[in-house]
């Protein structure tokens, strides 16, 4: 297991950072929330905003969802929350394992008597318990903080279910992240790989809401069908959509183990 | 001039690819300016319908919002945000990688100093961002003109497009400021990811929140296409706190990398 203390003891530092950001963008967004619902007559503008097109909407990451409720809003936060935790696990899942070519390591960590398999899954324990850490600390923020702000009844179950959401994209871009850094050659490159993943399917799913003639997209991007509002106005994940990205994922880091096995590492 | 010529032909590839992403972000999104111009008229009656207050709280003039301008004004902050991805892993990567890949003994053993290397590497930087952003504003330009039926006034839409290269200025002086800052980068984007995707995100709370105070935080709010609609030209402040960044961001850059403690490869 020592890999996978080293791991974990060289991205503490980053996992804090992360785990900060995401609180303070929680508690922030919902202080805000706030402000906003006090000052500006709550009642006209949700009835406003109903009627507004939808780019408009689109483009405030409101469609679908009505600000001056609570869940309206967590539903926007969700968003914020989303891409902050794809991003962070895409990063954590590509740099911990092409850091080895990257910092020219490899010839000191694979000689030794560890297999190369064993190196991969200590590596990908270690990332994963900090995006469950990372995920625990979004839960429980979120949670707390809805619940403080809350008047009428208990949210926690939509809020959780929502946070289900976040948890699967954290889960498809680490995958994407690892996969990406066990068949690329090149070192540098799986990083930028998987940034293009996740920001191409963000911005998919703008384009989607914008134009209701690019609906037939909408498989291709977690954004639509992870959307907030389809997640509040089902009260659930679909089913379909969390099996697929699961096998996906599956897919992806078993895939991973097989190349990385045969790769030849870049020295 | 050896490592300008260097840098250009290292990143010129890169740039292309940004180019090419660019472009077809903004000639795909006006592409679809037709369909919605079909229900404008609808749309048109249903906003006169609110009252001004309202309109200007959500940034919303009914002449404006319906025109090739108006709309492409949309996926403007969208066009910001890959930019500024683009421009902060150029100015982080150029100074870092020499660093990160161990090269550094090569390069600052040559008859150059580092002043002349810092500033050949930052007018690569300058040059490609200048071929990038010359590419969209012909892309956009030309977009326009196909998918507007109706005229346009092209000083406003220059105006508008070209936000995007001030907007990228303020992102490669922070990354170049970082990356002489930060002692050891090993990857670019674990950096530039997170400052960029960050501001993003403040500049989208801004928008829900309309406060005001936030947007002199984030780059992404400095550029209003309203604004520039109504007045053709820049809110002077913000072009000024754009402009004024940049350099200061440049300034830390040279008085860091030149007093740095460059490790030695070994």
């Amino acid at each position: 297991m020592n890999v996978y203390y080293r791991e974990i003891k060289s991205h503490w530092k980053g996992f804090l950072g992360w785990s900060a950001a995401i609180a303070f963008t929680i508690v922030s967004g919902m202080v805000k929330f706030q402000g906003y619902n006090t000052a500006s007559g709550k009642a006209n503008i949700g009835e406003l905003l109903k009627t507004f097109p939808k780019p408009i909407l689109a483009i405030f990451g409101m469609s679908g969802l009505d600000v001056t409720k609570m869940i309206g809003y967590v539903g926007i936060m969700y968003l914020y929350i989303v891409l902050i935790g794809a991003i962070y696990a895409a990063l954590a899942g590509a740099e911990i394992i092409s850091k080895e070519e990257l910092d020219k390591t490899s010839e000191f960590l694979y000689p030794k008597p560890v297999s190369r398999s064993r190196v991969l899954i200590e590596k990908i324990l270690a990332a994963v318990t900090f995006q469950l850490l990372f995920f625990i600390v979004a839960v429980i923020t979120n949670i707390w903080i809805v619940d403080y702000y809350n008047t009428g009844y208990s949210l926690t179950p939509q809020v959780m279910t929502l946070m289900w959401g976040v948890l699967l994209f954290q889960l498809v871009s680490f995958s994407f992240g690892v996969f990406f850094a066990g068949i690329f050659k090149n070192p540098k490159l799986p990083t930028a790989a998987v940034t293009t993943v996740v920001v191409s399917s963000y911005l998919l799913s703008v384009f989607i809401d914008i134009n209701a003639n690019l609906d037939f997209l909408k498989p291709l991007t977690p954004f639509q069908y992870f959307g907030a509002p389809r997640i509040i106005a089902e009260g659930q994940l679909d089913p379909f959509y969390v099996i697929m990205l699961l096998t996906v994922s599956a897919l992806l880091l078993v895939s991973t183990y097989y190349f990385y096995n045969k790769r030849d590492l870049n020295i | 001039m050896n490592i300008y010529f260097q840098e250009v032909k290292n990143y010129f590839r890169v740039t292309m690819v940004w180019i090419a992403a660019l472009s077809l972000m903004s000639f795909g999104f006006l592409s679809m300016f037709g369909s919605f111009s079909g229900d404008v008229e609808n749309m048109k009656h249903l906003l006169a319908g609110y009252p001004p207050q309202v309109l200007s709280a959500l940034n919303l003039q009914v002449g404006i919002f319906f025109t090739a301008i108006g709309f492409f004004a949309y996926i403007l902050t969208f066009i910001w945000l890959v930019g500024a991805m683009q421009a902060m892993n150029l100015g982080m990567g150029i100074l870092s990688k020499e660093i990160a890949g161990k090269t550094a003994d090569f390069l600052l053993t040559k008859p150059v100093t580092r002043f002349s290397m810092l500033t050949q590497k930052l007018f690569a930087t300058l040059t490609l961002l200048v071929i990038t952003n010359i590419c969209f504003v012909a892309v956009t330009m030309f977009s326009v003109n196909m998918f507007s039926k109706d005229p346009f006034d092209g000083y406003i839409l220059f105006l508008s497009t070209l936000t995007l290269f001030l907007v990228q200025l303020i992102f490669l002086s922070l990354g170049f400021a970082l990356a002489a800052l930060i002692p050891k980068i090993k990857t670019v984007l674990s950096y530039t990811l997170p400052t960029v995707f960050g501001l993003f995100i403040l500049g989208l709370f801004g928008n829900v929140l309309g406060n005001e105070e936030i947007y002199y935080l984030t780059p992404f709010k400095y550029f209003d296409v309203s604004y520039i609609i109504r007045n053709s030209s820049y809110q002077s402040k913000y072009l000024w706190l754009a402009l004024g960044l940049t350099l200061v961001g440049i300034i830390v850059g040279y008085a860091a990398f030149i007093n740095k403690d460059i490790e030695a490869a070994n």
